[in-house]
């Protein structure tokens, strides 16, 4: 046992603080029900618009592909037998992951706001959305795939009845029927290095990172302004993921009305405007690039401010017509956080004082610069929470 | 000399604890010149060129690019210095054009075809990256190989894009590898 516990690292306990953490709603749904939900009536439903989403969410996940990826020397050197076989492989269980984690989702939001009267409606989502996901995204993408998810997470903002539930079922299995293609070798090599991406942000803790990629455009960036909205339009890839961060929103509202409007507002407008200012981040981060445009950084920032404050109004605008009240301060204050935090400087490794975050000692400066950006979002929103409240 | 607008005296820089890369090392470009610096890999090269645009300190010495010690994070300083570096990169999403609107300096004459710069062939890039750094409006122009991934056409190209830079007044300080180009624009050579 000694030696068991011995072999027990800092990143051990994360593990035991997460786990107590995810296992509250099995024996505190009652205080996590007064916390969340508190004297408010609890939408019928609730649970099942909850279930709607997540399973909009990981269907979305799963047409990422992140399963699709073979390394290229593997592709060079050892290429002769079925590289579908391992691809579906990894496809199944990426399927499992992400559909055990809307199963807890599910069980977690029934504990606390309560069963859904069709449990059997809720197990066919479940598998139609898994066919689904796992149909689409065993074939080259598409932007028609993006209907799955959209559809599930638009009959969760609904609330939508038993009937058109199971019309979303039947039109996800109908969907689902084309088989799978192929996967060619670029497909298989540009997948290889987004995963190299992925682990590299991750082990470094860089989530600037994973900013999506910009796709050509048409803009003439001959000056700032034209180049930071150059910046955010080859990043049109990320609108989707906008998209179902403003369908979620009200559902997750609905669930949880103890959070204030404006908390989710800010934090929604916030995950949807980052991926936009992927252009100032890379500029700001890559000196080679940086010598293309010969401006001061302030003016660029200036500029991003300005392209990311019409995106951040246009995001709110559209949540209002969700029933969310419109707070003009917000839209100011989620594109400065998102500049902040896009152009925070190189993260400092060095670890010359640490400190404990949640058990893992991290070096101060990787915490202070992480936090760079949602710190100015989250006392704005405390600010402007207690002003919306009072 | 007053037309010395790049200048190093008794320069140095040290690797690890005692290995000099190079020492006691005097230069001198005036405007519309050509400093060519040669020598094997690992000899130094592409390091005097950092220590001219002041992304790194010399040891010992001391360096005067455009009337200033060089620093590569002042504005003013990147101005008037144009370089080709190994880190430099283009933008994927960008047509050449779109590049050079960046740049400000017009659009140079150039048959890369008008496709986003991922589109293009490694060469090509190159030759976008070459563009763009004789482009920039510059006094100083620092290149480090550029002869790198440029088919034979494209050396003669550059030749002449390097001799037009000096024409147009610029002081330029390259490395490089191939003879040829050497013997085409350098004034001088330092064998490092």
């Amino acid at each position: 046992m000694r030696r068991w516990l011995s072999r027990l690292s800092d990143s051990a306990l994360v593990l035991f603080v997460l786990l107590g953490l995810a296992a509250l709603p099995f024996y505190k749904a009652d205080a996590l029900r007064e916390r969340f939900v508190g004297a408010h009536a609890i939408a019928p439903g609730s649970t099942t618009a909850v279930l709607l989403v997540s399973l909009a969410i990981a269907v979305f996940s799963l047409l990422r592909r992140n399963h699709v990826w073979t390394n290229p020397a593997q592709l060079t050197w050892d290429d002769h037998h079925d590289r579908d076989r391992l691809l579906r492989r990894r496809l199944w269980t990426a399927v499992v992951a992400r559909f055990a984690a809307v199963a807890y989702v599910f069980v977690s939001a029934g504990l606390i706001l309560g069963w859904p009267d069709n449990l059997p409606l809720a197990g066919a989502l479940i598998a139609a959305s898994a066919l689904f996901g796992y149909r689409w995204s065993n074939r080259p993408q598409s932007w028609v795939e993006l209907g799955g998810p959209f559809l599930l997470a638009l009959a969760g903002v609904l609330f939508a009845g038993p009937v058109v539930l199971w019309a979303v079922v039947a039109v996800l299995v109908v969907a689902a029927v084309p088989s799978g293609r192929p996967v060619r070798r670029d497909v298989l090599v540009r997948g290889w290095n987004a995963r190299i991406l992925r682990s590299v942000s991750a082990a470094f803790g860089d989530a600037l990172a994973l900013l999506p990629p910009a796709r050509p455009i048409r803009v003439r960036p001959t000056n700032p302004l034209r180049f930071a909205v150059a910046g955010a339009l080859a990043r049109r890839s990320a609108l989707p993921f906008a998209g179902l961060v403003l369908l979620a929103i009200p559902v997750l509202r609905h669930a949880f009305p103890v959070v204030g409007s404006i908390w989710w507002v800010g934090l929604g407008a916030y995950l949807s405007t980052v991926p936009f200012a992927g252009g100032l981040a890379e500029v700001v981060r890559t000196a080679g690039l940086r010598r293309w445009v010969p401006t001061s950084t302030r003016v660029l920032k200036l500029a991003a401010f300005a392209v990311l404050t019409v995106a951040a109004a246009l995001w709110g605008a559209t949540v209002v017509l969700l029933g969310f009240p419109f707070v003009p301060l917000a839209v100011p204050l989620v594109a400065w956080a998102v500049v902040r935090t896009v152009s925070r400087p190189d993260i400092d490794y060095t670890a010359g004082v640490s400190t404990d975050v949640g058990g893992l000692y991290l070096p101060v400066g990787l915490v202070f610069q992480v936090l760079r950006g949602p710190d100015l979002l989250l006392f704005g929103l405390l600010v402007l929470g207690y002003f919306h409240s009072s | 000399m007053s037309d010395v607008i790049v200048s190093a005296e008794g320069i140095g820089v040290l690797v690890g604890d005692e290995r000099w890369l190079f020492r006691d090392l005097d230069l001198a470009v005036a405007r519309g010149r050509c400093l060519a610096l040669t020598g094997e890999n690992g000899s130094g090269k592409s390091t005097l060129l950092r220590c001219l645009y002041g992304v790194q300190d010399p040891t010992e010495g001391t360096v005067e690019v455009a009337g200033r010690t060089p620093d590569e994070t002042d504005a003013a300083f990147r101005r008037d210095v144009s370089v080709l570096f190994d880190d430099s990169a283009v933008f994927d999403e960008f047509t050449p054009g779109q590049h050079f609107d960046l740049l400000g300096g017009g659009q140079p004459a150039h048959d890369l075809p008008e496709v986003p710069a991922r589109g293009l062939s490694a060469g090509q890039r190159r030759r976008l990256l070459l563009l763009g750094a004789l482009t920039k409006p510059h006094k100083v122009l620092l290149l480090d190989e550029p002869e790198r991934a440029v088919d034979a056409a494209g050396r003669d190209w550059l030749k002449q894009m390097v001799n037009a830079a000096k024409g147009a007044g610029s002081a330029v300080v390259l490395a490089s590898h191939f003879p040829p180009l050497v013997d085409a624009v350098a004034d001088e050579v330092i064998d490092l």
